[in-house]
Protein backbone atom coordinates (compact mmCIF):
# COMPACT_ATOMS: atom_id res chain seq x y z
CA UNK A 1 0.00 0.00 0.00
CA UNK A 2 1.43 3.29 -1.13
CA UNK A 3 2.39 5.93 1.38
CA UNK A 4 1.76 8.55 -1.27
CA UNK A 5 -1.67 7.94 -2.74
CA UNK A 6 -2.43 11.58 -3.48
CA UNK A 7 0.80 13.38 -4.04
CA UNK A 8 2.98 10.96 -5.96
CA UNK A 9 3.57 13.45 -8.76
CA UNK A 10 4.93 16.01 -6.32
CA UNK A 11 6.89 13.40 -4.41
CA UNK A 12 8.50 12.23 -7.63
CA UNK A 13 9.54 15.79 -8.39
CA UNK A 14 11.01 16.16 -4.93
CA UNK A 15 12.99 12.95 -5.31
CA UNK A 16 14.25 13.97 -8.74
CA UNK A 17 15.26 17.44 -7.55
CA UNK A 18 16.86 15.92 -4.45
CA UNK A 19 19.03 13.76 -6.67
CA UNK A 20 20.24 16.89 -8.48
CA UNK A 21 20.85 18.78 -5.26
CA UNK A 22 18.18 21.27 -6.20
CA UNK A 23 15.85 20.96 -3.22
CA UNK A 24 15.73 23.89 -0.79
CA UNK A 25 17.29 23.05 2.58
CA UNK A 26 14.04 22.56 4.51
CA UNK A 27 12.56 20.23 1.88
CA UNK A 28 15.82 18.31 1.68
CA UNK A 29 15.86 17.80 5.44
CA UNK A 30 12.22 16.68 5.41
CA UNK A 31 12.88 14.19 2.62
CA UNK A 32 15.95 12.78 4.35
CA UNK A 33 13.83 12.18 7.44
CA UNK A 34 11.20 10.47 5.28
CA UNK A 35 13.40 8.15 3.21
CA UNK A 36 14.51 5.60 5.83
CA UNK A 37 10.88 4.63 6.42
CA UNK A 38 9.71 4.59 2.80
CA UNK A 39 10.96 1.78 0.51
CA UNK A 40 8.83 3.10 -2.32
CA UNK A 41 10.64 6.43 -2.37
CA UNK A 42 14.02 4.80 -1.89
CA UNK A 43 13.41 2.55 -4.90
CA UNK A 44 12.28 5.47 -7.05
CA UNK A 45 15.32 7.50 -6.06
CA UNK A 46 17.61 4.58 -6.82
CA UNK A 47 16.07 4.18 -10.28
CA UNK A 48 16.60 7.85 -11.04
CA UNK A 49 20.16 7.59 -9.78
CA UNK A 50 20.82 4.62 -12.06
CA UNK A 51 19.28 6.33 -15.05
CA UNK A 52 21.25 9.51 -14.49
CA UNK A 53 24.48 7.55 -14.15
CA UNK A 54 23.77 5.78 -17.43
CA UNK A 55 23.01 9.02 -19.25
CA UNK A 56 26.23 10.51 -17.95
CA UNK A 57 28.07 7.43 -19.18
CA UNK A 58 26.83 7.82 -22.76
CA UNK A 59 29.92 9.05 -24.61
CA UNK A 60 29.95 12.43 -26.29
CA UNK A 61 29.44 12.01 -30.04
CA UNK A 62 32.47 12.67 -32.23
CA UNK A 63 32.39 16.03 -33.95
CA UNK A 64 31.73 15.51 -37.65
CA UNK A 65 33.77 18.63 -38.47
CA UNK A 66 34.83 21.94 -36.99
CA UNK A 67 32.09 24.56 -36.78
CA UNK A 68 34.41 27.56 -36.59
CA UNK A 69 33.56 30.49 -38.82
CA UNK A 70 35.64 31.12 -41.93
CA UNK A 71 38.41 33.62 -41.21
CA UNK A 72 37.20 36.14 -43.75
CA UNK A 73 34.16 36.84 -45.80
CA UNK A 74 30.56 37.33 -44.86
CA UNK A 75 29.05 34.81 -42.53
CA UNK A 76 26.18 33.18 -44.37
CA UNK A 77 22.82 33.66 -42.81
CA UNK A 78 21.23 30.54 -41.50
CA UNK A 79 18.49 29.17 -43.75
CA UNK A 80 15.03 29.07 -42.25
CA UNK A 81 13.89 25.49 -41.64
CA UNK A 82 10.91 25.98 -43.96
CA UNK A 83 9.64 28.76 -46.15
CA UNK A 84 6.08 28.99 -44.84
CA UNK A 85 6.08 29.39 -41.11
CA UNK A 86 2.96 28.65 -39.09
CA UNK A 87 1.43 31.44 -37.06
CA UNK A 88 2.58 29.80 -33.86
CA UNK A 89 6.24 29.79 -34.88
CA UNK A 90 8.64 32.08 -33.14
CA UNK A 91 9.03 35.53 -34.65
CA UNK A 92 11.32 35.87 -37.63
CA UNK A 93 14.79 36.93 -36.71
CA UNK A 94 16.59 39.79 -38.31
CA UNK A 95 18.56 37.27 -40.30
CA UNK A 96 15.41 35.78 -41.75
CA UNK A 97 13.85 39.11 -42.69
CA UNK A 98 17.00 40.30 -44.41
CA UNK A 99 17.06 37.15 -46.54
CA UNK A 100 14.16 38.68 -48.50
CA UNK A 101 16.24 41.79 -49.08
CA UNK A 102 19.13 39.61 -50.17
CA UNK A 103 16.85 37.78 -52.63
CA UNK A 104 15.79 41.12 -54.08
CA UNK A 105 19.43 42.04 -54.51
CA UNK A 106 20.24 38.76 -56.21
CA UNK A 107 17.24 38.93 -58.55
CA UNK A 108 17.81 42.55 -59.37
CA UNK A 109 21.44 41.88 -60.15
CA UNK A 110 20.64 38.99 -62.47
CA UNK A 111 17.95 40.89 -64.35
CA UNK A 112 20.19 43.91 -64.72
CA UNK A 113 23.04 41.81 -66.09
CA UNK A 114 20.72 40.03 -68.51
CA UNK A 115 19.32 43.33 -69.63
CA UNK A 116 22.78 44.76 -70.17
CA UNK A 117 23.83 41.78 -72.24
CA UNK A 118 20.68 41.97 -74.32
CA UNK A 119 21.12 45.68 -74.84
CA UNK A 120 24.72 45.31 -75.94
CA UNK A 121 24.02 42.31 -78.17
CA UNK A 122 21.15 43.94 -79.94
CA UNK A 123 22.88 47.28 -80.24
CA UNK A 124 26.10 45.81 -81.64
CA UNK A 125 24.74 43.08 -83.85
CA UNK A 126 21.33 44.41 -84.75
CA UNK A 127 18.05 42.73 -83.80
CA UNK A 128 18.44 38.97 -84.26
CA UNK A 129 15.51 36.60 -84.67
CA UNK A 130 12.95 36.35 -82.00
CA UNK A 131 15.09 33.82 -80.16
CA UNK A 132 16.83 36.40 -77.99
CA UNK A 133 13.61 38.09 -77.08
CA UNK A 134 12.06 34.79 -76.21
CA UNK A 135 15.02 33.98 -74.06
CA UNK A 136 14.68 37.37 -72.49
CA UNK A 137 10.99 36.83 -72.03
CA UNK A 138 11.51 33.50 -70.37
CA UNK A 139 14.39 34.85 -68.37
CA UNK A 140 12.57 37.87 -67.08
CA UNK A 141 9.45 36.02 -66.13
CA UNK A 142 11.47 33.22 -64.58
CA UNK A 143 13.65 35.49 -62.53
CA UNK A 144 11.17 38.01 -61.30
CA UNK A 145 8.55 36.10 -59.38
CA UNK A 146 9.33 38.06 -56.23
CA UNK A 147 7.74 41.14 -57.67
CA UNK A 148 4.62 39.33 -58.64
CA UNK A 149 2.48 39.34 -61.72
CA UNK A 150 3.94 42.67 -62.68
CA UNK A 151 6.99 40.84 -63.99
CA UNK A 152 4.95 38.88 -66.42
CA UNK A 153 3.30 42.11 -67.48
CA UNK A 154 6.67 43.63 -68.11
CA UNK A 155 7.62 40.69 -70.26
CA UNK A 156 4.32 40.83 -72.09
CA UNK A 157 4.39 44.53 -72.59
CA UNK A 158 7.82 44.34 -74.11
CA UNK A 159 6.39 42.01 -76.67
CA UNK A 160 2.97 43.42 -77.30
CA UNK A 161 3.12 46.98 -76.01
CA UNK A 162 5.85 48.24 -78.26
CA UNK A 163 5.99 48.34 -82.01
CA UNK A 164 5.75 44.63 -82.54
CA UNK A 165 3.90 42.78 -85.18
CA UNK A 166 1.18 40.23 -84.84
CA UNK A 167 3.69 37.46 -85.19
CA UNK A 168 4.76 37.92 -81.62
CA UNK A 169 1.26 37.78 -80.23
CA UNK A 170 0.50 34.55 -82.00
CA UNK A 171 3.78 33.05 -80.96
CA UNK A 172 3.23 33.80 -77.29
CA UNK A 173 1.42 30.60 -76.39
CA UNK A 174 4.50 28.66 -77.36
CA UNK A 175 6.66 30.48 -74.93
CA UNK A 176 7.27 28.67 -71.74
CA UNK A 177 6.96 31.09 -68.92
CA UNK A 178 7.81 29.33 -65.74
CA UNK A 179 7.72 31.82 -62.90
CA UNK A 180 9.34 29.52 -60.42
CA UNK A 181 12.42 31.51 -59.53
CA UNK A 182 16.07 30.90 -60.14
CA UNK A 183 15.75 27.20 -60.75
CA UNK A 184 13.90 27.95 -63.97
CA UNK A 185 17.09 28.79 -65.80
CA UNK A 186 16.92 25.65 -67.92
CA UNK A 187 13.97 27.19 -69.66
CA UNK A 188 16.25 29.66 -71.33
CA UNK A 189 16.54 28.65 -74.92
CA UNK A 190 14.15 25.73 -74.71
CA UNK A 191 11.23 27.28 -76.49
CA UNK A 192 13.15 29.44 -78.85
CA UNK A 193 13.77 27.10 -81.74
CA UNK A 194 10.14 26.16 -82.05
CA UNK A 195 8.85 29.46 -83.29
CA UNK A 196 9.66 29.84 -86.96
CA UNK A 197 7.35 32.76 -87.38
CA UNK A 198 9.20 34.99 -85.00
CA UNK A 199 12.14 35.88 -87.15
CA UNK A 200 9.92 38.06 -89.27
CA UNK A 201 9.20 40.43 -86.41
CA UNK A 202 11.73 42.78 -84.83
CA UNK A 203 10.78 43.78 -81.31
CA UNK A 204 12.85 46.63 -79.93
CA UNK A 205 15.48 44.56 -78.19
CA UNK A 206 17.59 47.49 -77.05
CA UNK A 207 14.53 48.84 -75.31
CA UNK A 208 13.82 45.51 -73.67
CA UNK A 209 17.42 45.25 -72.59
CA UNK A 210 17.48 48.78 -71.31
CA UNK A 211 14.26 48.23 -69.40
CA UNK A 212 15.61 45.11 -67.77
CA UNK A 213 18.82 46.87 -66.89
CA UNK A 214 16.99 49.72 -65.21
CA UNK A 215 14.44 47.48 -63.52
CA UNK A 216 17.11 45.08 -62.28
CA UNK A 217 19.26 47.91 -61.02
CA UNK A 218 16.33 49.41 -59.15
CA UNK A 219 15.58 46.07 -57.51
CA UNK A 220 19.20 45.61 -56.57
CA UNK A 221 19.36 49.06 -55.01
CA UNK A 222 16.14 48.43 -53.09
CA UNK A 223 17.55 45.20 -51.71
CA UNK A 224 20.82 46.84 -50.74
CA UNK A 225 19.07 49.70 -48.94
CA UNK A 226 16.84 47.24 -47.09
CA UNK A 227 19.83 45.20 -45.99
CA UNK A 228 21.80 48.24 -44.88
CA UNK A 229 18.89 49.40 -42.78
CA UNK A 230 18.62 46.09 -41.00
CA UNK A 231 22.28 45.53 -40.28
CA UNK B 1 44.57 27.43 -0.77
CA UNK B 2 42.08 24.60 -0.23
CA UNK B 3 41.01 22.45 -3.12
CA UNK B 4 37.61 24.04 -3.12
CA UNK B 5 39.17 27.49 -3.21
CA UNK B 6 41.32 26.38 -6.09
CA UNK B 7 38.30 25.10 -7.97
CA UNK B 8 36.38 28.29 -7.39
CA UNK B 9 39.34 30.38 -8.48
CA UNK B 10 39.67 28.27 -11.60
CA UNK B 11 35.99 28.80 -12.39
CA UNK B 12 36.31 32.54 -11.88
CA UNK B 13 39.35 32.66 -14.17
CA UNK B 14 37.46 30.69 -16.81
CA UNK B 15 34.52 33.04 -16.57
CA UNK B 16 36.84 36.02 -16.87
CA UNK B 17 38.50 34.57 -19.96
CA UNK B 18 35.14 33.84 -21.50
CA UNK B 19 33.88 37.34 -20.78
CA UNK B 20 36.93 38.74 -22.52
CA UNK B 21 36.36 36.55 -25.58
CA UNK B 22 32.72 37.61 -25.71
CA UNK B 23 33.65 41.29 -25.51
CA UNK B 24 36.23 40.91 -28.26
CA UNK B 25 33.67 39.05 -30.38
CA UNK B 26 31.23 41.89 -29.87
CA UNK B 27 33.86 44.22 -31.30
CA UNK B 28 34.04 42.07 -34.42
CA UNK B 29 37.02 39.89 -33.48
CA UNK B 30 36.20 36.72 -35.35
CA UNK B 31 39.20 34.84 -33.95
CA UNK B 32 37.94 35.45 -30.44
CA UNK B 33 34.52 34.16 -31.43
CA UNK B 34 36.09 31.06 -32.95
CA UNK B 35 37.78 30.35 -29.64
CA UNK B 36 34.31 30.27 -28.12
CA UNK B 37 33.17 27.99 -30.94
CA UNK B 38 36.05 25.61 -30.29
CA UNK B 39 35.17 25.49 -26.64
CA UNK B 40 31.43 24.92 -27.00
CA UNK B 41 31.03 23.12 -30.29
CA UNK B 42 31.19 19.60 -28.85
CA UNK B 43 28.45 20.38 -26.35
CA UNK B 44 26.34 22.21 -28.90
CA UNK B 45 26.58 19.37 -31.42
CA UNK B 46 25.85 16.76 -28.75
CA UNK B 47 22.77 18.71 -27.69
CA UNK B 48 21.48 18.94 -31.24
CA UNK B 49 22.21 15.29 -31.98
CA UNK B 50 20.49 14.01 -28.84
CA UNK B 51 17.51 16.22 -29.61
CA UNK B 52 16.91 15.46 -33.26
CA UNK B 53 18.52 12.02 -33.54
CA UNK B 54 19.99 12.71 -36.97
CA UNK B 55 23.67 13.50 -37.48
CA UNK B 56 23.29 15.57 -40.66
CA UNK B 57 20.45 17.65 -39.28
CA UNK B 58 22.37 18.11 -36.03
CA UNK B 59 25.41 19.38 -37.93
CA UNK B 60 23.29 21.88 -39.87
CA UNK B 61 21.57 23.06 -36.72
CA UNK B 62 24.91 23.48 -34.94
CA UNK B 63 26.46 25.42 -37.80
CA UNK B 64 23.41 27.65 -38.10
CA UNK B 65 23.46 28.25 -34.35
CA UNK B 66 27.05 29.51 -34.45
CA UNK B 67 26.28 31.73 -37.42
CA UNK B 68 23.26 33.14 -35.61
CA UNK B 69 25.24 33.59 -32.43
CA UNK B 70 27.96 35.50 -34.23
CA UNK B 71 25.49 37.78 -35.96
CA UNK B 72 23.59 38.39 -32.74
CA UNK B 73 26.48 38.57 -30.28
CA UNK B 74 26.10 42.33 -30.04
CA UNK B 75 22.87 41.79 -28.17
CA UNK B 76 24.21 39.20 -25.70
CA UNK B 77 23.92 40.69 -22.22
CA UNK B 78 23.62 37.76 -19.85
CA UNK B 79 26.22 36.07 -17.73
CA UNK B 80 26.09 32.61 -19.29
CA UNK B 81 27.21 32.37 -22.87
CA UNK B 82 26.56 28.66 -22.75
CA UNK B 83 22.90 29.11 -21.77
CA UNK B 84 22.46 31.70 -24.53
CA UNK B 85 24.13 29.49 -27.13
CA UNK B 86 22.19 26.39 -26.10
CA UNK B 87 18.99 28.39 -26.38
CA UNK B 88 19.85 29.16 -29.99
CA UNK B 89 20.65 25.49 -30.63
CA UNK B 90 17.40 24.28 -29.06
CA UNK B 91 15.41 26.84 -31.08
CA UNK B 92 17.06 25.36 -34.15
CA UNK B 93 15.95 21.91 -33.03
CA UNK B 94 12.35 23.08 -32.61
CA UNK B 95 12.45 24.61 -36.08
CA UNK B 96 13.59 21.22 -37.34
CA UNK B 97 10.66 19.49 -35.62
CA UNK B 98 8.20 21.98 -37.08
CA UNK B 99 9.61 21.42 -40.55
CA UNK B 100 9.28 17.67 -40.05
CA UNK B 101 5.73 18.02 -38.78
CA UNK B 102 4.84 19.48 -42.14
CA UNK B 103 5.33 16.08 -43.65
CA UNK B 104 1.97 14.28 -43.88
CA UNK B 105 2.94 11.31 -41.74
CA UNK B 106 3.64 13.32 -38.62
CA UNK B 107 1.22 15.73 -37.00
CA UNK B 108 2.50 18.76 -35.17
CA UNK B 109 0.60 17.68 -32.10
CA UNK B 110 2.31 14.33 -32.06
CA UNK B 111 5.70 15.92 -32.58
CA UNK B 112 5.24 18.39 -29.76
CA UNK B 113 3.30 16.19 -27.41
CA UNK B 114 3.82 17.43 -23.91
CA UNK B 115 2.05 14.90 -21.77
CA UNK B 116 2.50 11.18 -21.68
CA UNK B 117 4.77 9.71 -19.08
CA UNK B 118 4.66 6.17 -20.40
CA UNK B 119 5.08 5.18 -16.82
CA UNK B 120 3.40 1.82 -17.08
CA UNK B 121 4.75 0.63 -13.79
CA UNK B 122 3.62 3.33 -11.43
CA UNK B 123 4.73 3.29 -7.89
CA UNK B 124 4.26 0.98 -5.01
CA UNK B 125 4.71 -2.04 -7.26
CA UNK B 126 7.60 -4.42 -7.25
CA UNK B 127 8.83 -3.21 -10.56
CA UNK B 128 11.87 -1.10 -10.61
CA UNK B 129 14.85 -0.75 -12.84
CA UNK B 130 17.54 -3.20 -11.90
CA UNK B 131 20.80 -2.41 -13.62
CA UNK B 132 21.05 -5.97 -14.85
CA UNK B 133 17.90 -5.61 -16.90
CA UNK B 134 19.47 -2.87 -18.91
CA UNK B 135 22.99 -4.13 -19.13
CA UNK B 136 24.19 -7.12 -17.15
CA UNK B 137 27.82 -6.15 -17.57
CA UNK B 138 27.37 -2.57 -16.54
CA UNK B 139 29.62 -1.49 -13.76
CA UNK B 140 28.75 1.94 -12.43
CA UNK B 141 32.21 2.20 -10.96
CA UNK B 142 33.79 1.98 -14.36
CA UNK B 143 30.88 3.84 -15.92
CA UNK B 144 31.22 2.44 -19.41
CA UNK B 145 28.26 1.14 -21.36
CA UNK B 146 27.89 -1.45 -24.06
CA UNK B 147 27.13 -0.16 -27.52
CA UNK B 148 23.76 -1.86 -27.48
CA UNK B 149 22.81 -0.16 -24.24
CA UNK B 150 23.84 3.20 -25.61
CA UNK B 151 21.64 2.61 -28.64
CA UNK B 152 18.70 1.70 -26.46
CA UNK B 153 19.15 4.80 -24.34
CA UNK B 154 19.39 6.98 -27.44
CA UNK B 155 16.31 5.36 -28.97
CA UNK B 156 14.37 5.78 -25.72
CA UNK B 157 15.34 9.45 -25.65
CA UNK B 158 13.82 9.94 -29.08
CA UNK B 159 10.49 8.76 -27.74
CA UNK B 160 10.29 11.51 -25.14
CA UNK B 161 8.29 14.64 -25.93
CA UNK B 162 10.76 17.36 -27.01
CA UNK B 163 10.37 19.47 -23.86
CA UNK B 164 11.14 16.52 -21.59
CA UNK B 165 13.96 15.39 -23.84
CA UNK B 166 15.58 18.82 -23.81
CA UNK B 167 15.31 19.17 -20.04
CA UNK B 168 16.84 15.73 -19.48
CA UNK B 169 19.68 16.30 -21.96
CA UNK B 170 20.57 19.64 -20.41
CA UNK B 171 20.49 18.19 -16.91
CA UNK B 172 21.98 14.72 -17.19
CA UNK B 173 24.14 14.98 -20.30
CA UNK B 174 25.23 18.59 -20.32
CA UNK B 175 25.28 18.96 -16.54
CA UNK B 176 23.53 22.31 -16.35
CA UNK B 177 21.96 23.53 -13.13
CA UNK B 178 18.17 23.92 -12.98
CA UNK B 179 18.70 27.65 -13.00
CA UNK B 180 20.67 27.55 -16.21
CA UNK B 181 18.20 25.11 -17.76
CA UNK B 182 15.40 27.54 -16.95
CA UNK B 183 17.30 30.21 -18.89
CA UNK B 184 17.91 27.95 -21.87
CA UNK B 185 14.27 26.88 -22.00
CA UNK B 186 12.95 30.32 -21.06
CA UNK B 187 10.72 28.91 -18.37
CA UNK B 188 10.38 28.71 -14.59
CA UNK B 189 12.36 26.58 -12.16
CA UNK B 190 9.17 24.71 -11.26
CA UNK B 191 8.58 23.75 -14.90
CA UNK B 192 12.18 22.59 -15.24
CA UNK B 193 11.87 20.43 -12.12
CA UNK B 194 8.61 18.95 -13.39
CA UNK B 195 9.94 18.20 -16.89
CA UNK B 196 13.06 16.48 -15.60
CA UNK B 197 11.08 14.35 -13.17
CA UNK B 198 8.60 13.34 -15.85
CA UNK B 199 11.39 12.67 -18.31
CA UNK B 200 13.07 10.32 -15.86
CA UNK B 201 9.84 8.44 -15.11
CA UNK B 202 9.12 8.25 -18.82
CA UNK B 203 12.59 6.98 -19.75
CA UNK B 204 12.42 4.36 -17.07
CA UNK B 205 9.08 3.16 -18.40
CA UNK B 206 10.38 2.92 -21.96
CA UNK B 207 13.55 1.07 -20.97
CA UNK B 208 11.65 -1.35 -18.77
CA UNK B 209 9.19 -2.16 -21.55
CA UNK B 210 12.07 -2.77 -23.94
CA UNK B 211 13.75 -4.97 -21.37
CA UNK B 212 10.64 -7.06 -21.10
CA UNK B 213 10.45 -7.29 -24.86
CA UNK B 214 13.91 -8.74 -25.07
CA UNK B 215 13.03 -11.17 -22.28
Amino acid sequence: MSRHPNDWEQQRERLSAYLDGELPPEERAALERHLPGCPECRRELEDYRTLRAMLRAVPMPALPRSFTLPATGAVPEPLPAQRNRPASARPRTRAERSSVARAAQALGGLVAVAGLLLFLTSALFGAPSGTASTAAGNYSSSYQPAIGPKSTDIAQSTHTGGPVGPGVATARPNEQHTPTGVAASPTIGTSTSKEPGRSETAPPLPIIGGGMLLGGAALFVAGTVARKRRD
Amino acid sequence: MTRRDQREKHERDEQGRERELVERSQRGDRDAFNRLVEYYQAGAYALALRMVGDADAAADITQDAFFSAYRAIGSFRGSSFRAWLFRIVSNGCYDHFRAQARRPAVSLEAALEEDGDGDAYGHGSDWHMPKSLIDPTWDPERATLRGETIQRIEAAMQKLPPEQRLALILSDIQGLSYDEIARVMDTSLGTVKSRIARARAHMRGILLRQGEHFG
